[in-house]
């Protein structure tokens, strides 16, 4: 395990290889702070962004603009349209996968008046 | 007794036929040509068979592939094929060899395999057919790189007969000649079954000769395509081989196994031998496999043979496609409906509690808030993963049961165990299930108030990613515990699906439980459900009211 991967452990996360070659920081059931984001937007390596019941807390995504993220799923958890919105920046992010989440129909239709070309899986 | 992996049975005898079979079953043993020939059916056994041979057949038992394929050629081992089994007493002198090798009764004691472990293996051989394939597109893929323009587009004008890969077609562009005449067997059948009906009438008899004028051209471009003259396999046999297929077919995972196989197949394929796949290509695959095993191979394995590189895999599949279908046949159904179907239908039921797709705050959430009903006439329909428990499974259901009040995993991680639920989807996250056996190891008991692990050690959750272990419980109060691996391990894995009737996590220290909740995004427990297992806690000696429990937002 690398000093990078030693890292996102250390935030709760574990860097996973897929079928298709893409790289996921995945992280489940654990706490996501603003630092966690950060430490995710400075890393080139990482295709797709994974949380699986995690509990964000005062988080802003838009920070991810500066990276190399193409997908982002959030499964169960507190993410929330004020999370989502912050995603609108985000050029390099193109799929967005929600699975049972607060976000509503709502929300989803209203960041697609913004980012016409997003992807919601 | 060795079973070859095209599921053909043969017994093996350490020296010449025994006298009193001889000019009678005998008759048709293998005769080995060549010294390839023998490597070539020794390359068919599974590795268990060739241990045994090699046990049985070698000095001192030792593992010698090499000293068995020169026994064999220089006529010292003898294969025979199956004789029925009530020929043979416990005096056989076949049996007798082979049982001095301990071994006999392994041999017939089939195991006994759940319906999870064979479409495991489905899977798997699929796996190795794409992972074949795969080498063999780079293959071709390094050959068409270093040709010119003019030899690249000479490849694709001649493609298969004359392509680059000349000496092993494709299995896909076999698939697609099959697919192609499939109906037109159907439809053979039915004109042949017409023609016969009518032979005693002569006024039929123009009508007689063109259908079978018919038949016969129909015949010839259905030869041409399955290689194996329909004629020569009784109707029977057909008709077995294709209620088999159906049955199989019908069953949701084994077809997203399939379907999922026809995909990966598809996308390997070096666009030289892709040349797509008509209708459904994954009932031909099952079928095939079928007819290879149903009819005895006649004519279809050869012919296959010619025409793929998989042969070895497709006769297995075909062994495990007949395993499958003894298994479903043995599952009681209702009227079957499709997963989506029974989405309908419990969310129709849950309509009057919260509301359609919408909450009232417009929550998301609420439409997912109870799938249980979907998972639950699911599994009952279909017979997944209920009927895949050994009967001695503490999870099967009974009334006398501690606790009545049980949570359904949500439906969308149905199939999450074969890379397939639509939950994880776009990650294709393969989730372990376990076995009745080795769920045991995670079972987890109060001893002096600490919770204690299979191995008597007390728990601890402090060197996991999130400082917690994740806990179920089953419908009779037993719990387990584990810690979760983000796509590989969770909630669902100890009950491989079933139903819980509690689950959450716990932070454990030295056996102490430090903090209790009911965070599961798999089952997603009531406050009630977490109640049975705080009363089951309590009942054991530990007073959770006591302990906070986290709030979930």
């Amino acid at each position: 395990m690398n000093t990078e991967e030693k890292k996102l452990k250390d935030f709760g996360g574990t860097l996973k290889k897929l079928k298709n070659g893409n790289s996921v920081a995945a992280f489940s059931s654990c706490a996501i702070f603003h630092e966690t984001i950060e430490f995710l937007s400075g890393k080139d390596d990482i295709d797709n962004l994974l949380f699986h019941f995690c509990d964000f807390k005062d988080v802003d995504f838009s920070i991810l603009k500066e990276s190399n993220v193409k997908l982002m799923s959030v499964m169960h958890g507190n993410f929330s349209n004020v999370h989502l919105q912050q995603l609108e920046p985000c050029n390099s992010l193109d799929s967005i996968k929600l699975h049972d989440t607060k976000v509503t129909e709502e929300d989803i239709e209203s960041f697609m008046l913004r980012r016409p070309t997003m992807k919601f899986l | 007794m060795i079973n070859n992996c095209w599921g053909e049975s043969f017994y093996i005898s350490s020296s010449i036929a025994p006298p009193s079979y001889l000019g009678t079953q005998w008759d048709f043993a293998l005769q080995f040509m060549s010294s390839f020939s023998v490597t070539s059916f020794l390359d068919t056994l599974p590795d268990f068979d060739m241990r045994m041979l090699c046990h049985r057949f070698t000095r001192a038992g030792q593992l010698d592939p090499k000293f068995i394929e020169s026994e064999i050629y220089s006529g010292q081992l003898k294969v025979h094929p199956e004789i029925k089994q009530t020929n043979f007493g416990s005096q056989d002198p076949i049996i007798s060899c082979l049982s001095l090798s301990g071994a006999i009764h392994d041999f017939a004691q089939k195991e006994k395999r759940s319906l999870i472990t064979i479409r495991s293996e489905i899977k798997m051989t699929l796996r190795q057919i794409v992972d074949q394939e795969r080498i063999e597109a780079k293959k071709i893929d390094e050959k068409y790189r270093k040709q010119s323009a003019y030899e690249k587009t000479r490849a694709h004008v001649n493609s298969v007969a004359n392509g680059l890969y000349k000496s092993s077609e494709s299995f896909l562009t076999w698939i697609k000649e099959v697919n192609d005449v499939i109906s037109l067997n159907q439809r053979l059948l039915r004109v042949m079954k017409a023609a016969s009906a009518t032979e005693n009438y002569d006024e039929s008899k123009r009508y007689q000769v063109f259908q079978q004028t018919l038949a016969e051209s129909e015949k010839k471009e259905l030869v041409e395509a399955l290689g194996f003259d329909p004629v020569q396999i009784s109707l029977d046999k057909l008709k077995q081989a294709y209620e088999l297929a159906s049955m199989i077919y019908d069953d949701h995972l084994t077809q997203l196994i399939l379907i999922q196989f026809v995909k990966d197949y598809a996308d390997v394929q070096h666009n030289l031998e892709w040349s797509g796949i008509a209708g459904d290509a994954a009932f031909e695959i099952v079928l095939t496999a079928l007819l290879a095993i149903v009819t005895g191979s006649v004519g279809a394995v050869a012919s296959i043979g010619a025409k793929a590189r998989q042969l070895d895999q497709i006769k297995k599949l075909g062994k495990l496609f007949t395993e499958l279908a003894d298994e479903l046949k043995k599952i009681p159904k209702g009227q079957p409906i499709s997963l989506k179907e029974a989405k309908k239908k419990a969310d129709k039921k849950s309509q009057g509690k919260v509301g359609t797709k919408k909450s009232s705050n417009g929550s998301m959430v609420d439409k997912r808030a109870v799938p249980q009903g979907a998972a639950l006439e699911y599994q009952k329909t279909r017979g997944t993963y209920k009927d895949d428990l050994e009967s001695s499974s503490p999870l099967k259901n009974n009334s006398t049961a501690k606790f009545q009040n049980l949570k359904s995993m949500d439906p969308d991680y149905l199939a999450e165990d074969l890379g397939m639920a639509k939950a994880w989807e776009p990650f294709g996250a393969e989730v372990e299930y376990l076995t009745p056996e080795e769920l045991s190891k995670f079972e987890v008991k109060v001893v002096d108030n600490k919770l204690i692990d299979a191995e008597g050690t007390p728990v601890d959750s402090g060197h996991t990613n999130n400082g917690k272990v994740m806990f179920v419980m089953d419908q009779n109060g037993k719990i387990y515990t584990g810690e979760q691996r983000i796509m590989e391990f969770h909630h669902s894995s100890f009950l491989a699906g079933n139903d819980v009737a509690s689950a959450g996590e716990l932070m454990v220290l030295d056996g102490q439980i430090i903090s209790h909740n009911r965070k599961s995004g798999h089952y997603k427990p009531t406050p009630e459900q977490h109640g049975q297992f705080i009363s089951e806690m309590q009942e054991s000696g530990i007073d959770l009211s006591k302990i906070p429990e986290d709030v979930i937002e």
